[in-house]
């Protein structure tokens, strides 16, 4: 699971209003696999994101910081650029636990493939 | 015609949905459809497969471009093996990320995705064998499978009840929705029920395959069909 997948991922457990941005629990077991930089994608796919979730998870899994704001300038930096690629695209999430943040509800992430399957009783 | 043929599909027909016409179809319209956004080196897609079973459509997007990022989703945790599998028998696992979850329902409600695909399970058949979650289902095999087919009244469940209502939600502004429908599944009517949702929709491909008449309908959330 990369965070930009992550980044889409809400949890919908019954009686759930808020269940976003789902917590990464410590002890994440993360791969890196390199991939091709586009600045062109990140500026595609900067609209569609919830800024604030991807920056607290790169804390959680203690990746280099991204900054709270994206301004005008940060798209002409090349450092920001290429660790934005780095941390949304080429860091994967193999092993670990996705937290919903309202219900405590755990999604485990095994072999890089999060289950967001609900039990009947909870949908 | 773009023909969108990949090689190395890993499945396994009592663990997954068989690559099948409708399979080949969906892969097909995607490919020619978007022909000219593929052919672009500034490619950039964020797309959405409900249902991957083997992987073959989502992989054979995938292949069109390094900057083509697709989630692929399923109930069947061994499919969600297999396109894992398909993905990196292709070389481009870093291009498909998959989740395990019912429709779109894990992921946030906000226009995402430049493209949906889907090839959901169309066979009329009784309720009783679609697909539900109780614990017992995601570990029993059989109902598993049978959700690869099993579409319920007119084989329109996955299409009446997740992908219709949620689509415009979902579609980024001149994103572009597949999904693959059979005859009988009464295409007319679900152009209709798109239509009163503010969806346009038209039939971009269709094929014979032994009895059946399958096509694929095309959704978008404007009138434009502008290049993505
Ligand atoms: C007809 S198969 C298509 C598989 C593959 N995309 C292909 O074209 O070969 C339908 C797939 O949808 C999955 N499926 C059924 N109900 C689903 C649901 N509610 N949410 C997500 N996937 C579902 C099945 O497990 C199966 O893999």
């Amino acid at each position: 699971m990369k965070l930009l997948t992550h980044n889409m991922l809400a949890s919908t457990v019954r009686g759930v209003s808020q269940g976003y941005p789902l917590g990464i629990a410590p002890g994440a077991v993360t791969e890196v696999h390199a991939c091709d930089f586009s600045k062109e994608f990140l500026v595609h796919v900067f609209p569609k994101l919830e800024w604030s979730a991807f920056v607290s998870a790169c804390a959680s899994l203690s990746l280099p910081t991204m900054p709270a704001e994206v301004t005008p300038a940060s798209w002409e930096d090349e450092s920001f650029l290429r660790q934005m690629h780095h941390n949304l695209l080429e860091v994967h999430v193999q092993e670990g636990t996705l937290i919903c943040p309202e219900s405590g509800r755990q999604f485990p992430v095994s072999k890089g493939i999060p289950n967001m399957l609900l039990n009947e009783d909870e949908i | 015609m773009a023909l969108s043929r990949i090689a190395l599909t890993s499945y396994r027909a009592d663990e997954c949905y068989e690559p099948s016409d409708d399979t080949f179809l969906l892969a097909d319209a995607i490919n020619d459809d978007l022909a000219d956004a593929l052919k672009s080196e500034y490619c950039n897609m964020l797309a959405v497969e409900v249902g991957c079973g083997s992987g073959y459509v989502c992989t054979s997007l995938a292949l069109n471009s390094p900057h083509i990022q697709v989630v692929a989703t399923d109930v069947n945790h061994l499919a969600a093996k297999h396109t894992a599998q398909t993905a990196r028998n292709h070389k481009c696992s870093n291009n498909v990320d998959i989740v395990l979850c019912n429709g779109l329902d894990a992921f946030r409600t906000r226009r995402l995705f430049d493209v949906l695909m889907c090839n959901p399970p169309y066979v009329p058949t009784e309720d009783e064998e679609i697909y539900t979650t109780t614990p017992e289902t995601t570990t029993n095999h059989n109902s598993v499978i049978n959700a690869a087919f099993a579409g319920g009244e007119k084989g329109r469940l996955l299409v009446d009840s997740v992908l219709m209502p949620q689509l415009a939600d979902y579609l980024w502004k001149e994103g572009r929705a597949y999904v693959v429908a059979l005859h009988e599944n009464d295409v007319g009517e679900i152009q209709q029920d798109a239509k009163a949702r503010g969806l346009e929709s038209q039939v971009v491909m269709e094929r014979r395959a032994d009895m059946e008449r399958l096509c694929v309908l095309r959704f978008t959330t404007t009138t434009t069909t502008t290049t993505l």
